[in-house]
């Protein structure tokens, strides 16, 4: 109602066909012929006068207004530190990937000199001499006792202890043969 | 300068060619991250992850791409990342989306006695991201909507209209009561 009459144009907008214009005319960025034309249209036109005053008006308030901060003095100091940090990665993954083969070669190798197959080794190897000495017993009662391996009173045992060292036997050579892997000797 | 970081990862010397990288691209990604993070130290924490990664990547880079249209873009996706970071449930598939610019902290204002200012920075604020970012990046770079189109990846035609939308509804947002009569 009390409006003034550049605030009265400017709620009007400018005239569409001109409005991208006067932005490239305010940024001086107009082809020559076109921006001659435009104000001579401005010249007549207190709409497309208004935007382009108000369009100047907000340029300098926004290019006033934003922050423009910069990066901080220590800016490549910290850059240089942080790369520096990263070019030092691979020797140390190295380091340690070296430092856990060797751990894991000693484990492997004390692992064979005292693991599972040693072990097992030495009870199929019981089991074999037992069976056998076992076995004697039940085809020729006479002769182990005749060696003084065999005591007069067991003939009633003896069909148990063939069986029993049958089954020693049998399960000692199985386990011997089987290849008992560092793999399992070395699972955490 | 370009020319010559091109020779020297033309040659494989990596190295020799990111210690011309720095120089030549640490300010226009710290700005670049700036419009978009809208926080000084958060800009710069990102235009050095951004420069870690250029290093990381840099063997593998095959010369398809200009390398300040790789680095930038590297540079975007960095500070999408921050930004994903704060706020998890942001979408950034919409370019427009009004939510990003609730994710970014506030914004580093200067004196807190210019009324004018503040309410000029208030009605930014309300603009859609995009366009908040394209303002802040069009006034940084002294104006230049060449520097703005490569730096968001975005053809310069593309800039010129997300800035003259941007500066209308600024002008609209600064007269409601003229907006709402129409
Ligand atoms: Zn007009």
């Amino acid at each position: 109602m009390n409006q003034h009459p550049h605030e009265h144009a400017l709620s009007l907008g400018p005239c569409p066909d001109y409005e991208f214009d006067l932005v490239e005319l305010l940024e001086s960025s107009l082809e020559a012929g076109r921006a001659g034309a435009v104000q001579r249209h401005m010249a007549q036109c207190s709409r497309c006068r208004a935007y382009a005053q108000a369009l100047g008006t907000l340029d300098a308030a926004l290019a006033d207004a934003l922050p423009r901060p910069a990066l901080s003095p220590g800016f490549d100091a910290r850059l240089r530190e942080q790369i520096a940090q990263l070019t030092q990665v691979p020797n140390r993954t190295a380091a340690l990937a070296a430092a856990e083969r060797e751990y894991a070669s000693m484990r492997r190798n004390l692992g064979r000199g005292l693991g599972w197959r040693t072990v097992l080794n030495a009870a199929a190897l019981g089991s074999v001499v037992g069976g056998v000495v076992v076995g004697f017993d039940s085809v020729a009662p006479g002769l182990l006792q005749s060696f003084g391996l065999v005591g007069p009173g067991m003939s009633a045992t003896l069909t148990f202890s063939i069986a029993l060292g049958a089954v020693f036997a049998v399960c000692g050579a199985v386990f011997a043969r089987r290849p008992v892997g560092g793999s399992i000797l070395l699972a955490d | 300068m370009d020319a010559a970081i091109e020779g020297h990862l033309a040659a494989g010397r990596h190295a020799r060619a990111f210690d011309l990288i720095v120089p030549e691209f640490r300010n226009r990604l710290f700005r670049l991250a700036f419009s978009i993070l809208k926080d000084r130290a958060a800009a710069e924490d990102a235009t050095q992850e951004t420069l870690v990664r250029v290093w990381k990547a840099l063997p593998g880079f095959d010369g398809r791409a200009a390398l300040g249209t790789w680095i930038y873009a590297i540079t975007r996706n960095t500070c999408l990342m921050e930004l994903r970071k704060r706020r998890p449930t942001v979408s950034f598939d919409d370019p427009d989306s009004t939510e990003a610019q609730h994710a970014a902290t506030s914004i580093a204002t200067g004196p807190a006695d210019d009324p004018e200012r503040d309410n000029l920075l208030r009605l930014l604020e309300m603009l859609p991201a995009n366009q908040q970012q394209a303002v802040r990046l069009f006034y940084l770079e002294e104006r230049s909507y060449d520097a703005v189109a490569e730096a968001l990846g975005m053809p310069l035609g593309t800039v010129k209209n997300l800035l003259f939308r941007a500066r209308r509804r600024l002008m609209e947002l600064a007269r409601p009561e003229e907006v709402q009569a129409a």
